[in-house]
């Protein structure tokens, strides 16, 4: 990537929508340098920031030491943080990835494709950008609706251990 | 006999929903796929935003 020293700091965030609660332990993110350096900020860590739905209150905010994962397409690099403490309910947020000089390659747009420059750490909106942050979260899923296979062997669990005590309650009674 | 068996199953039952509930796995990608980049823009924080890329 190339660039001049920036005049000015911003931070991009990128909506994020979940429709079940989670439990967020660790993040991969696509990056690169910006200034045709090897080096860049985001193998030195930045700071992962969670704001609320309308990106007026940091909600959450954890420096992240990174590793690489991968070296990608076009001079950028997957690289990956551990998370902790971070547990999110199903809603709208808006995610901030940021350290002094961390690239961060414009996908097209992606899941929501929304995505905004602010000032960093205040969440006020300078202009839109185009494009997608690329990202991932990972971790737990901790409230499914409806059923799933995991509800139904817990079904099947208690069921079973009812059933078998009952049958010897039964003996005993009988003997 | 009955009753053992049943409580066999039902442990085996138990393992594998702690063993899928704790597994964890990507909850959320915000592109497809993280590797595939092609567009010649990027975003910088605490810089001048829309760098163009050396590609």
């Amino acid at each position: 990537m190339l660039g001049l020293r920036p005049a000015a700091q911003d931070e991009p965030l990128t909506l994020l929508s979940l429709s079940n609660s989670v439990s967020v332990t660790g993040l991969n993110l696509a990056t690169g340098p910006i200034f045709g350096d090897s080096t860049y900020a985001g193998l030195g860590g930045f700071t992962f920031e969670i704001y609320n739905s309308n990106h007026s209150q940091i909600i959450f905010s954890q420096l992240i030491s990174t590793t690489l994962v991968a070296t990608t397409a076009n001079n950028t690099d997957i690289i990956s943080g551990k998370v902790s403490g971070l547990s999110l309910l199903s809603g709208t947020y808006w995610v901030g990835f940021y350290a002094d000089v961390l690239g961060l390659p414009g996908f097209l747009p992606g899941a929501n494709g929304l995505l905004i420059e602010t000032t960093p750490h205040t969440g006020i909106e300078q202009f839109p950008l185009e494009g997608n942050i690329g990202y991932q979260l990972v971790g737990t899923v901790s409230a499914v609706p409806g059923p799933t296979v995991g509800a139904g062997a817990y079904s099947f669990a208690l069921a079973a251990i009812f059933l078998g005590w009952f049958k010897r309650r039964r003996a005993r009674q009988l003997a | 006999m009955r009753a053992r068996f049943l409580a066999t199953l039902a442990g085996i039952a138990i393992l594998i929903g702690i063993s899928r509930a704790n597994a964890d796995t990507a909850i959320y990608s915000s592109i497809p796929d993280l590797s595939a980049f092609s567009w010649n823009n990027a975003y910088c924080s605490d810089c001048v935003p829309r760098r163009r890329m050396n590609l």
